[in-house]
Parts: C-alpha cells; structure tokens; sequence
C-alpha cells in the first residue's frame, strides 16, 4: 500500500515539476519559446465568478502574427500559473504566448504579461533579435546592469542554464564576475544564486572563492549554505579544496563553517585543512575538527595520539548523535 | 540516486509552495489587507530562498534552502493554528 501510494504522489508530482521546468519564464525563455510576442492594449477586462475575460487590441507584433483582437479566458481563483489578475485597462502589455486548441494562453502565467516599458520592450526585442549563443550571453550579461528589477532578475536566471555560456567571451565572463560580487555585497539578493551558478559555468577557481566567502560567512546563514552548495554540487571538489580560505576565515564562526564544508566534501583531499585546524587552542574547533577528520575517514587511533582519547571519544559519540540523521527525501529500495 | 533526492527536493519544495497557496498565501497589497503579495498571489518583493517567491528555477531550488519567509509563517500559525 505505501509503495502503491509513494508511485501515486510521484507521477501526480511529476507533470507539476515538469511543467514548471518547461515554462521557465525569464524574459530570453519566454522570447525563446513563445510562439507569438506582441505589444498590446487591453481594452476590456470581465470578472464573473467562475471566470475573466480579458480581451487586447494589437498594436504590434514582434514574433508571429494572428488576425483580430486576442482573448485569453482563465478560473477566477488566483492560482500558479494565473495571468489576467491585477491588469489594467488601457495599459499596453508585452504578451508571450501559444494557441492551445482555439484557445490562446500566456505561457508561464502572470510572468508572460508584462507592463511595457521602453526599458522591457529594448530588452526584448534584443533578445527577439539575437540568437548566437556567445553573443546572447553578452546581451544578458549587459542587462544585469539595467534598472529595471524584472530585467535584472531574468538576465541572472537565464544565465544560470543559458546553452553555449562556456563559449562567451573574456568581456562577459569579466561582466559575470563584476555583477556576482555586487549581488554578494547585498545580503538577500535573489539574484545571487543564478549569478552564482553561472559563473561556474564559466570561471570555476575564481567562483569558488567567491563561494567559500559565502560558505564561511557566519552571519548570514542561507547564502552561508549557498556557498556550500554551490561548492559542492556546482565547483567540485578538487577546485574547491584548492581555494580552501583558511587565512581569512578568522573568527569561530567561519572555522565552524569551514569544517562543515570539508567533511561535506567526503574527501580524504580535505583531511590537511581539517588537520590544520586540529592544531587550534580553541577546544571546540578542535573537537569539530576531530569529528570532521574521523567523518573523512581519518584512523582515530591516529587522532587520539594527536588530541587524546578523551577528545575522540566525545567527538564519536558527537558524531554518532547528531551527525548522518536519516533525512526524509527519496525513498530509496532496500 | 542523486538525481531521485533532487527530483524529491524540487517536489517537495513545489508542493510546499502550492500548499503555501491553497492556505491564504501569499495574499495581494499590504498590510494589514494584504502580506505584500501580487496579483499573481506570490511575494511581491522576495529575497533569497522564499518559498513563495514567484521565480525559482530546478537549480535554484537545490542549492538554496527554501522556507516561508517570517510574515509568511506568522500568517500560517494564526491562520492553521490559532483561528
């Protein structure tokens, strides 16, 4: 029964995740993947109470062409995915999107309507218009930079995943890193990420110091996991422990953290940074750097001539507590 | 197996977000009538790892822990637990 029920959830998720996934709506996606992109006005706009009807005239088309006026329909109930709710009549809006059937439908709901600026209508048509990869990448690199939020944010997004980044030029790999130690001044940039993962895409070593400031910072908790992360699953172990920053990582904080990154790695590479903080007068960083170096694998006999027995035996019996708790996530056959 | 503890993370993050939806989040315009949501019922103005941001990407939500931010969470105990 809770394998059957486990399946069921699976596939009822899996077209949720998929869909997300396939209308990924930065501005380069939606220019990418939607059929038509147009400039229009909405002249009217009805709410019933099952559904709203809002109808546009067309000034412009910039991507594919369709005859009369647009009518998209959609639940009144706000939901993921909705797109006609908060528009304003008489308001000109890029449109981004696709004919399903007879009807018409945005594509990545609310974020494939947008108020038309001379900044957003700019940024688009450059995307309309330029499609070499290395080129493109130039083109996003140089709207992190623009005023407007929206733009910003989706330059950074679709940087993070945009095909051929690694062919862009010296100029926009310069422009990456620039923008990336900006976003890292700010404190809860949700650009940061993005500017993050594709850097690493393109400069590893130089990302992965950039990632270790985040990963050693004690207090900011959720870019201090980023930088992990980031180090972890997107840099690779080898580039990581070769920008290992013991020299600035000063406080007890960041040593705490720095530990937890090494053992992190699984890495028998990562036991000479550990060993170093092993020499630290600081008992609890001792202690952590123990259970650091017996999690990598590191002899505890060995330890215990170094720290003594009383040290690695409060450090298994850490380890044992509170280290590899089973985490609810995939369920894995035995 | 990474792949699997990645698609559950992504599910679970997904599921939780729409959760957040089915329950009140995030509602449009300010306080007290709104939680600063759009029109779109996501969080206007979100930062790092909010869960009811409009835009997270696959990789994003795998590197990035993700959580109801303080407003939303305050709304989710009055609203489940309290009333």
């Amino acid at each position: 029964m809770r394998i059957l029920s486990t399946s069921l959830i699976f596939f009822a998720l899996s077209p949720l995740c998929l869909r997300a996934q396939q209308e990924a709506s930065s501005l380069e996606e939606l220019c990418r993947k939607a059929p038509y992109v147009a400039t229009a006005r909405l002249t009217s706009i009805e709410t019933s109470k099952t559904q709203i009807l809002a109808r546009f005239s067309v000034g412009s088309w910039h991507k594919g062409e369709r005859k009369g006026e647009l009518v998209f329909t959609e639940t009144t109930r706000a939901h993921c995915g909705s797109a006609l709710h908060g528009l304003k009549k008489n308001q000109d809006y890029l449109l981004f999107f696709e004919t399903r059937g007879t009807q018409l439908r945005i594509l990545g709901g609310a974020r494939g309507i947008i108020v038309r600026t001379e900044a957003r209508w700019s940024a688009v048509k450059a995307l309309l218009a330029i499609r070499e990869p290395a080129a493109r990448a130039r083109l996003l690199a140089g709207q992190l930079a623009n005023s407007d939020a929206r733009i910003r944010q989706d330059a950074a997004l679709a940087l993070a995943d945009l095909p051929g980044l690694e062919t862009s030029s010296q100029e926009t790999r310069a422009l990456l890193l620039s923008h990336l130690d900006r976003e890292i001044q700010r404190t809860n940039s949700s650009a940061l990420c993005s500017l993050l993962l594709a850097n690493a895409r393109v400069d590893a070593r130089r990302t992965a110091q950039r990632a270790w400031t985040l990963a050693i910072d004690a207090e900011h908790d959720r870019q201090s996991s980023l930088g992990r992360a980031v180090l972890l699953r997107n840099i690779g172990t080898q580039i990581m422990l070769s920008q290992v920053p013991l020299a600035s990582a000063t406080t007890h904080g960041s040593r705490l953290l720095l530990l937890k990154a090494l053992e992190e790695t699984r890495s028998p590479g990562a036991m000479p940074w550990a060993e170093k903080l092993l020499l630290s007068k600081d008992l609890i960083l001792k202690r952590e750097a123990t259970i650091t170096l017996l999690a990598l694998g590191s002899p505890p006999r060995n330890l215990a001539r170094r720290v003594g027995k009383e040290l690695v035996k409060q450090a298994e019996s850490l380890r044992a507590a509170h280290r590899h708790k089973p985490r609810l996530r995939a369920i894995r056959p035995r | 197996m990474r792949a699997a503890d990645d698609f559950a993370l992504v599910s679970g993050t997904i599921l939780a977000h729409e959760v957040g939806h089915s329950v009140g989040l995030t509602a449009p315009g300010n306080l007290p009538g709104g939680l600063h949501g759009d029109a779109s019922l996501h969080n206007a103005t979100s930062g790092i790892g909010d869960i009811m941001n409009a835009v997270i990407g696959y990789e994003g939500m795998l590197v990035v822990k993700h959580s109801f931010r303080s407003l939303s969470m305050s709304f989710l105990r009055q609203s489940l637990l309290l009333k």
